[in-house]
């Protein structure tokens, strides 16, 4: 048996959502952020703990340009967070990979910066991926200003305004990362040694989300400053409220995909924990008042949430304004017929026989939101040591009807198809960027990555069915000697298959593969909300809208930041 | 670019250094091997052997540049086995390296072992035997003891060990791997030889070491290995660039 997670969820009670339903690509493409979702998690650690973040140099000039240097100490460590902000030519701004400037560049290194380390940094950090960093960092970040919103703002600060929260509402941050790279890149600290010698980021892109924090939290502060030095006698602060409501922005594109497919072991792991919180909310025999009050809360929040969101993809808004619309009916129907909803299990199944997957995702979300006492005990579950080591012996009858079993849907692709091929998934040579090209129309497929799983299981299974007829029922290893090729889809089948929910279901060769999926499914297991797609391939969103702000850390603040909604101000500050 | 220069024998002979971590070497392996056999091999678990020799003080990177002329080699026929009795294989390697096969022979040497309780795969005309030990911790992990018998030297890893125990060679010119259910029959295999002192403490220093501050690798190596990889990439093009969602 292939060894799989560390930590086997033992929930064995629970109904299981199925993976012909969980894995689909197109579910897995509605998924909202939820209370595991890592940015909540990191939130409530940095609450709990009482971290302290404080700037130990604030080296900026009138503009904002200059270094920063904050120094965190938690329970168990103290890190510094250094940030290089500078003057950036407005047409070298770009949130693509491939730009080689950036309005600010950022690093999370252990312990505390002097000045030589400081010195060293600033020869690097500024290069990102041209440059190179040590064992002592633990991520490497980028952000550029989102210019209309940074300037308007500073403007109204400088006049002694709050900014408009309509004008807040359609862009919600100052500033949008374009990258944020850990585990190892560039020279930086292994995810090995991280989660040995640094408990605190210690769980999944913890450290990850932790920069993206402090990058909302320098976005604000600096905007502070420059309206201050632009008008010492009119400026003001930004108001807190205002503060929560703005996030940071973040650009994902293809880059995250082929990470979905080179771990699917941790993927199936946290839809596992996922799916075992809805599980075990589901499983609950009744529901009481109080609980059945927040759900009503939450749904409100949530249309309101929607509401807010600006986009100018229109699929997207259409897409939200629908999910909008089936969530009030959800509501409705729910508080018409209370007495039959005994369980939440009801009201899960007249949503999914009534609207869309989408809808359908947003109730599980909220639901999730209803029970922390109940779930976030599996936050410890979310890390696993991935294995996908070959079962040499095991016989070829039963990977082939491991095959039959877990990878049906691969099977059932046509590859005979000319369209099942459209796609292949390649590495450029400008900074290694993975980009989508046309099979049949562009060159390159001879260079084509690991994202054929489906056609890879489907050509695996066809040989097997002849050596089976030819050689009989040998073992796995005497198969993958005779046919090189398959031993890698081979151990992956073996290991996936001993997974409760295995693979992502989807042919991701087909010409017409949404890749955009695959991101909205690892960015919600990040927390991310506010999908604003620019195109198939790569999508802006928000991070850390709604959160607690570095000043709320000692105050009894709890976690219900999620769906953010405007704030109510008060007037005075209009 | 950061880079450690360290004098050897006189300015004349600088080796220059790239200190990577675990996971770039992982990268840049993985798509070394990739660049050399595209789909049609396991290139994955290639780059995890030379990455497990290398990080536990195995010189695995060493030896894959002294390996690319045999890697790089086309049409080399696929390696044959023939079964003999009492769980006993003759492989002939067919000139391919042990870096590029070794898995698949310890893969037989496992299902062999797991039918007769053990299996001596006995492999001829290949190259790089030293890179066997880096399977053995593979093995071990699927509970099996094995005996790699390389020309430059012997180790031996049961079920339970961290690493392997590593033995010098008598002379030996056999390249076999040997494979056991129990580690009770490989008790008395190379028990008259002396262990290489340290060798299993040596090898837990250098992944620590590599962990904590990265691993040294030459630099000459390094760009030799890049220029491999980047085979893997295409040429960036207008129309690639849309590809990325411009």
């Amino acid at each position: 048996m292939a060894k799989v997670a560390e930590h086997l969820i033992d929930d064995s009670d629970l109904t299981f959502r199925p993976a012909n339903i969980v894995m689909d690509l197109d579910r897995l493409g509605t998924l909202y952020p939820y209370p595991l979702s890592f940015m909540r998690s990191l939130i409530r650690r940095i609450m709990r703990e009482k971290w302290d973040i404080t700037p130990s140099r604030f080296d900026l000039d009138a503009n904002g340009y200059g270094d920063v240097v904050y120094e965190i100490k938690t329970p168990a460590q103290t890190y510094s967070y250094v940030i290089f902000s500078k003057f950036l030519d407005p047409d070298k701004r770009s949130d693509r990979v491939i730009a080689e400037d950036w309005d600010m560049t950022v690093t999370l290194c252990a312990g505390t910066v002097d000045d030589a380390r400081l010195d060293f940094l600033r020869d690097n950090v500024p290069l990102q991926e041209a440059g190179r960093v040590d064992t002592g960092c633990i991520v490497l970040s980028r952000a550029n200003k989102s210019v209309r919103n940074y300037q308007y703002v500073v403007e109204a600060l400088a006049k002694g305004q709050q900014p408009d929260l309509d004008v807040m509402a359609k862009v919600g941050y100052l500033y949008r990362t374009t990258a944020v790279y850990g585990s190892g890149k560039f020279g930086m600290a292994d995810w090995e040694k991280v989660r040995a010698n640094y408990p605190d980021f210690a769980s999944p892109f913890a450290a990850e989300m932790f920069s993206c924090y402090l990058i909302r939290h320098f976005s604000l502060a600096k905007a502070d400053w420059v309206a201050k030095h632009r008008a010492p006698e009119t400026a003001v602060s930004m108001d807190e409220g205002v503060k929560r409501y703005v996030g940071i922005g973040n650009a994902t594109g293809l880059g995250m995909a082929p990470y979905l497919i080179n771990h699917p072991l941790l993927i199936a792991n946290w839809i596992e924990v996922r799916e075992t919180a809805l599980a075990r909310i589901l499983a609950k025999p009744h529901i009481t008042p109080e609980k059945r009050g927040n759900f009503e809360c939450y749904v409100l929040k949530a249309m309101q949430h929607l509401d807010e969101i600006a986009t100018d993809n229109e699929d997207q808004n259409k897409i939200n304004a629908r999910a909008r619309k089936e969530i009030e009916l959800c509501l409705v129907w729910f508080k018409v017929n209370q007495e039959e909803v005994t369980s939440w299990s009801v009201l899960t199944n007249y949503v999914a026989e009534s609207f869309s997957v989408e809808t359908q995702e947003l109730l599980n979300a909220i639901l999730t939101e209803l029970y922390p006492e109940d779930i976030l005990d599996l936050e410890e579950r979310l890390n696993v040591t991935e294995h996908y080591e070959m079962v040499p012996h095991m016989k070829l009858s039963e990977l082939k009807l491991r095959i039959e079993t877990d990878y049906d849907w691969a099977l059932d692709c046509d590859f005979a198809e000319k369209s099942a091929l459209g796609t292949f998934w390649y590495r450029s040579e400008e900074k290694q960027e993975p980009r989508l090209g046309q099979r049949f129309n562009e060159p390159g497929a001879e260079k084509e990555m690991m994202m054929c799983i489906a056609r890879d299981v489907c050509q695996c299974f066809q040989d097997l069915k002849i050596y089976i007829e030819t050689e009989g029922d040998k073992s796995a290893a005497h198969f993958a000697f005779h046919h090189p090729k398959h031993r890698y889809i081979i151990r992956r089948i073996q290991a996936m298959s001993a997974t409760r929910y295995g693979e992502i279901r989807a042919n991701l060769l087909d010409a017409d593969v949404l890749p955009i999926h695959l991101l909205r499914c690892k960015l919600s297991f990040f927390g991310v909300g506010k999908f604003d797609p620019r195109s198939k391939m790569w999508v802006r969103n928000t991070m850390f809208q709604g959160a607690p702000l570095v000043s709320d850390i000692g105050k009894d603040i709890g976690d219900h930041w999620c769906f953010p909604i405007r704030p109510k101000l008060d007037d005075r500050l209009h | 670019m950061a880079i450690i220069g360290v004098f050897q024998s006189g300015p004349s002979l600088m080796t220059v250094y790239i200190n990577l971590s675990h996971n770039e070497l992982w990268a840049l392996l993985t798509r070394t091997f990739e660049a050399l056999y595209g789909h049609e091999r396991d290139y994955y678990d290639m780059a995890r052997t030379v990455l497990w020799l290398e990080c536990h003080g195995h010189g695995g990177v060493e030896q894959l540049i002294d390996a690319l002329p045999i890697l790089e080699k086309e049409n080399l026929s696929e390696p044959d086995l023939t079964e003999l009795p009492s769980g006993r294989i003759a492989l002939d390697g067919a000139g391919h390296s042990l870096l590029c096969i070794g898995r698949s022979v310890a893969d037989l040497a496992m299902a062999y072992a797991e039918e007769n309780g053990m299996a001596q795969v006995d492999i001829t005309n290949v190259s790089d035997s030293k890179s066997l030990i880096g399977n053995l911790t593979y093995i071990a992990s699927q509970d099996f003891s094995a005996l790699a018998l390389c020309k430059e030297r012997h180790a031996k890893m049961t079920v339970g060990d961290k690493y392997p125990t590593l033995y010098a060679n008598d002379g030996n010119d056999i390249v076999s791997l040997i494979c056991s259910k129990t580690a009770e029959a490989l008790k008395d295999s190379l028990k008259d030889r002396t262990a290489v002192s340290d060798s299993v403490d040596d090898q837990e220093a250098s992944y620590n070491a590599g962990l904590e501050q990265g691993l040294n690798v030459k630099s000459s190596h390094y760009d030799t290995l890049n220029i491999v990889a980047n085979r893997v990439l295409v040429e960036a093009t207008e129309a690639s660039r849309r590809g990325a969602g411009e």
